[in-house]
């Protein structure tokens, strides 16, 4: 994966690992959570947008699928917390397969609008089976994880469930990144014909790599719901989805990128409460202001930045 | 109500609503002729002309048909101003960052009208003065006609600036090919510009008839955007005639299963719709799918 | 010299009635013609004769309107362009297709794709076989550049690269793909003499490897020195065949094409 990326893995891994050391307090720790399950879905969309060069609009949508998996399945139906969640990324990977393939042929804003649909979709979805998700009012009494026998309950456990998952997609995507799947997902954006015509398969690879965006999202859905132990519709939707999409703009489409924007938009939302309503105004102008002054993203903006200014003396 | 009455209502209710989908479909295939950029800001230009006509109306007393050129005229102008400041500085961007920036500017627009009128809905007196009027036991209310006036007249008037007028062939030429459009004297520039005040004029429009009958608040205008994307692709991207057609048909489908089926679906009706035409042909029901893959912007 | 097996030699590509209408133009028009394994065939002919979308339709970029392309007895016409390249048939491009934004080396890996098999979830899981693949891809990348001589260059980027060593770049590339059949696209235009005599060293290198080479070029000190057959395309028809004397000399060709003022080696 290269040497700086495993560096400023092992780097970033021991920060982690040693936070809850100092770092005690309920309120830090589940902000930290909040980051990581955003990061593990903002990984996801990363790894679509600013490689394989697709948008998605409905993320929250498989987000959701993760989330109401894990916890109809084992309130309703007593699945195991793990069946669960495997069926929640089942899910996901058919809903993606079905959104993916008839569409990835297309030109890339049909993509973005066929998500959008397919989210809107999922979202009512979620609202009017009141049955089974509760409908507006929620769903509640999710179980917390279990680990043969020991319930991960509280912050510092959870923290390290959530984010040594995190870490392990990180790593994931890593390797994927550094292969030739990703080189040849690099080769697309050189020249879409010569890749083709070197025998790259582009649409599946494009499908491949959309399919794996939903179930990172679903993965991050499933962490959600067990944490929060009472999930609602509002959550999933598309305001929500088009956050993800900030997270991902913000960090510029990469992947590291990708954990600055989940950082950015977990910890900014706090901040905003004294704008109440507003927020969605100062992510409006947040998002123009990336796209017309940083387009490569914060991460390689402030790069450039401080390169720049080095290069000044 | 008799059922053939309520059939007739839904079907009247669903020609008024498509209307507005036709017509938001309308400008979306205007912008994408000129670029083949999809604004998904299209919806925001709706919602515009409905809030500042009110302004115009309500807090400055205009007459109606002084706020409603102004409304327009005000609108067209945010709509050319949205293209100078943010789309014409990422010309050169991916496909992907423009599609990006029309949500930023849509969330922006929606923000900045929240902030003006904040969340309740607002509403119009009706153009013309007059009771519900009856026909075949359904009940429409006489705006409903100024709605479907509208619509029609826009698409003559789409139909023969494009058709027949030299700039309107010219925006088409656009997409085609640029650098030819560009050899042949045409501003690229300009007409890029013209597209996007075009459609964010057609938009106002659409948010001034509309008003009346279904009020309007600040968060409309996504909702729009989407059933009037989905009306654009149904009738074949870029085909005038084909948006406003496939607009009725899809008003009158969510019409149908609101009131037939269960209310809450109404909204997935556009949707699944879209999903349907996508994955089967995606170039829509007039269209083509080998003009499709010429155009090159 | 009694070979101890019969020879039957198929061509190894075959172009039957090909026919490409764009709008009203006819493109080509019933082109016939076949490619034997090994062999260096040049296509030429003046600008629009038809030439790129031959490759177009070869490679399965373009659909042929008509007729049919047997690639070692299959039919590919139809096909799509990564399947294609699976079968054995790579190519260079007229107008350069590099992946300016990656290395030189990188841009020869990716031609090493449709021979390796690692997906996406071993990849990601850096499964054993994965590094093992990793090392070969980069072993045979690096021959290749080897080759055309542009090793050194190995980790600028590609689009770093002056005209003459863009042009040997897209070779590499397509080389890496280990091909059977190699489209090579105009390899000389706008290269200087020192920069031609490379590239043919380069086009004869690649046949005493045993691929077959399918050559369009305009610069006659290339195809009539390195060819052993050439075609000549003339509004989309084939207007003469046959080796690089007889076309010299043909009254046809001369007329339409070559011109008598033009000295060639």
């Amino acid at each position: 994966m290269g040497k700086n990326n495993f560096r400023t893995l092992i780097i970033f891994t021991i920060c982690l690992g040693v936070f809850p050391i100092f770092i005690q307090s309920d309120y830090f720790l589940s902000i930290m959570i909040f980051i990581g399950i955003n990061a593990i879905a903002a990984m996801g969309l990363s790894l679509l947008m600013g490689y394989a060069g697709q948008i998605s609009l409905g993320h929250a949508a498989f987000f959701g699928i993760g989330a109401y998996c894990s916890s109809v399945l084992t309130v309703k139906f007593g699945f195991s917390i793990f069946a669960a969640f495997i069926c929640g990324v089942f899910l996901s990977v058919v809903m993606a397969v079905a959104i993916a393939v008839p569409t990835l042929k297309l030109k890339g804003h049909y993509l973005a609008v066929a998500t959008l649909g397919f989210g809107e979709i999922i979202y009512i979805i979620f609202n009017e089976l009141l049955d089974i998700t509760g409908g507006p009012s929620g769903f509640s009494g999710i179980p917390h994880i279990t680990f043969f026998g020991h319930a991960v309950e509280g912050g510092i456990k959870y923290f390290y469930l959530v984010w040594a998952i995190a870490i392990l997609l990180l790593i994931f995507s890593l390797n994927v990144i550094y292969s030739r799947i990703g080189r040849a997902l690099r080769a697309v954006h050189g020249s879409h014909v010569a890749t083709e015509a070197m025998g790259v398969n582009v649409s599946w690879l494009k499908v491949q790599v959309f399919i794996l965006s939903a179930v990172y999202a679903s993965i991050g859905g499933s962490l959600y719901a067990h944490f929060v132990t009472f999930i609602s519709p509002p959550t999933f939707s598309l305001f929500a989805s088009i956050l993800l999409l900030i997270m991902v703009v913000i960090g510029g489409s990469n992947i590291w990128g990708a954990l600055l924007g989940a950082g950015i938009l977990t910890i900014l939302p706090q901040y905003l409460t004294a704008f109440k309503d507003f927020d969605i105004l100062v992510y409006g102008v947040i998002l123009m202001a990336i796209l017309l002054f940083m387009p490569e993203g914060l991460l390689n903006g402030l790069t450039s930045l401080v390169k720049w200014l080095r290069e000044k003396r | 109500m008799t059922l053939s009455s309520q059939i007739l209502q839904f079907f009247f209710t669903g020609l008024t609503v498509g209307s507005i989908y036709g017509m938001v479909g309308l400008g979306f295939g205007i912008i994408y002729n000129a670029t083949t950029i999809i604004n998904l800001a299209q919806g925001e230009f709706v919602m515009l002309g409905g809030l500042i006509m009110v302004f115009f109306t309500t807090v400055l007393k205009f007459p109606l048909y002084i706020g409603c050129p102004l409304t327009i005229v005000g609108v067209t102008v945010i709509g050319a101003l949205f293209e100078f400041f943010a789309i014409h500085p990422l010309r050169n961007a991916s496909l992907l960052t423009l599609v990006i920036i029309t949500i930023a500017a849509s969330i922006l627009f929606r923000g900045i009208a929240m902030f003006i009128w904040g969340k309740d809905p607002y509403a119009l007196p009706p153009f013309t003065l007059g009771g519900p009027i009856i026909i075949g036991g359904a009940v429409i209310m006489p705006q409903a006609f100024w709605v479907l006036g509208a619509s029609m007249i826009i698409v003559i008037f789409m139909g023969l600036f494009f058709g027949k007028t030299i700039i309107g062939k010219a925006m088409s030429a656009c997409s085609f090919n640029p650098m030819a459009a560009s050899l042949m004297g045409i501003n690229v520039r300009k007409m890029i510009l013209l597209s996007f005040a075009l459609s964010a004029g057609l938009g106002a429009v659409a948010g001034v008839v509309i008003t009346p009958i279904s009020l309007m608040e600040y968060d409309r205008g996504l909702m729009l955007a989407v059933k009037g994307f989905c009306a654009a692709v149904l009738g074949g991207l870029g085909i005038g005639y084909g948006a406003v057609v496939a607009g009725f048909l899809i008003g009158i489908l969510e019409s149908f299963t609101a009131g037939l089926v269960h209310s809450g679906f109404k909204d997935a009706v556009a949707l699944v719709i879209l999903l349907f035409i996508l994955c089967l042909k995606p170039s829509g029901i007039f269209g083509s799918e080998e003009v499709d893959s010429i155009k090159k912007l | 010299m009694v070979e101890g097996k019969a020879l039957t030699l198929q061509p190894i590509l075959e172009i039957s009635q090909l026919r490409k209408v764009i709008g009203g133009t006819i493109v080509l028009r019933d082109l016939n013609f076949s490619v034997m394994p090994s062999k260096i065939k040049a296509i030429i002919g003046p600008n629009g004769a038809g030439k790129t979308t031959l490759f177009n339709i070869i490679t399965g970029m373009v659909r042929s309107t008509g007729g049919t392309v047997l690639f070692k007895g299959k039919v590919i016409n139809g096909k799509k362009s990564h399947l294609i390249a699976q079968e054995g048939i790579s190519r260079t491009f007229q107008t350069i297709e590099l992946f300016g934004n990656m290395t030189v080396l990188e841009n020869v890996m990716v031609g090493r794709h449709v021979r390796t098999r690692m997906g996406l979830l071993r990849s990601g899981l850096r499964l054993p076989g994965v590094k093992m693949e990793e090392k070969f891809i980069l072993e045979k990348a690096q021959e290749k550049l080897n080759m055309v001589g542009l090793f050194h260059k190995a980790n600028l980027m590609a689009s770093t690269l002056p005209l003459g060593e863009t042009k040997l770049l897209e070779v590499a590339r397509a080389l890496a793909t280990d091909p059977e059949l190699i489209l090579l696209d105009e390899p000389a235009a706008g290269l200087n003499e020192t920069e031609i005599l490379r590239m043919t060293e380069i086009i004869g290198k690649i046949r005493k490897q045993g691929m077959t080479v399918l050559l369009v070029e305009h610069r006659m000190e290339v195809v009539m020195g390195i060819s052993d057959e050439i075609i000549v395309l003339s509004y989309g028809e084939k207007i003469a065949e046959g080796t690089p004397d007889e076309i010299k000399n043909n009254r046809k060709v001369i007329d339409i094409y070559l011109g008598e003022e033009i000295e060639y080696a």
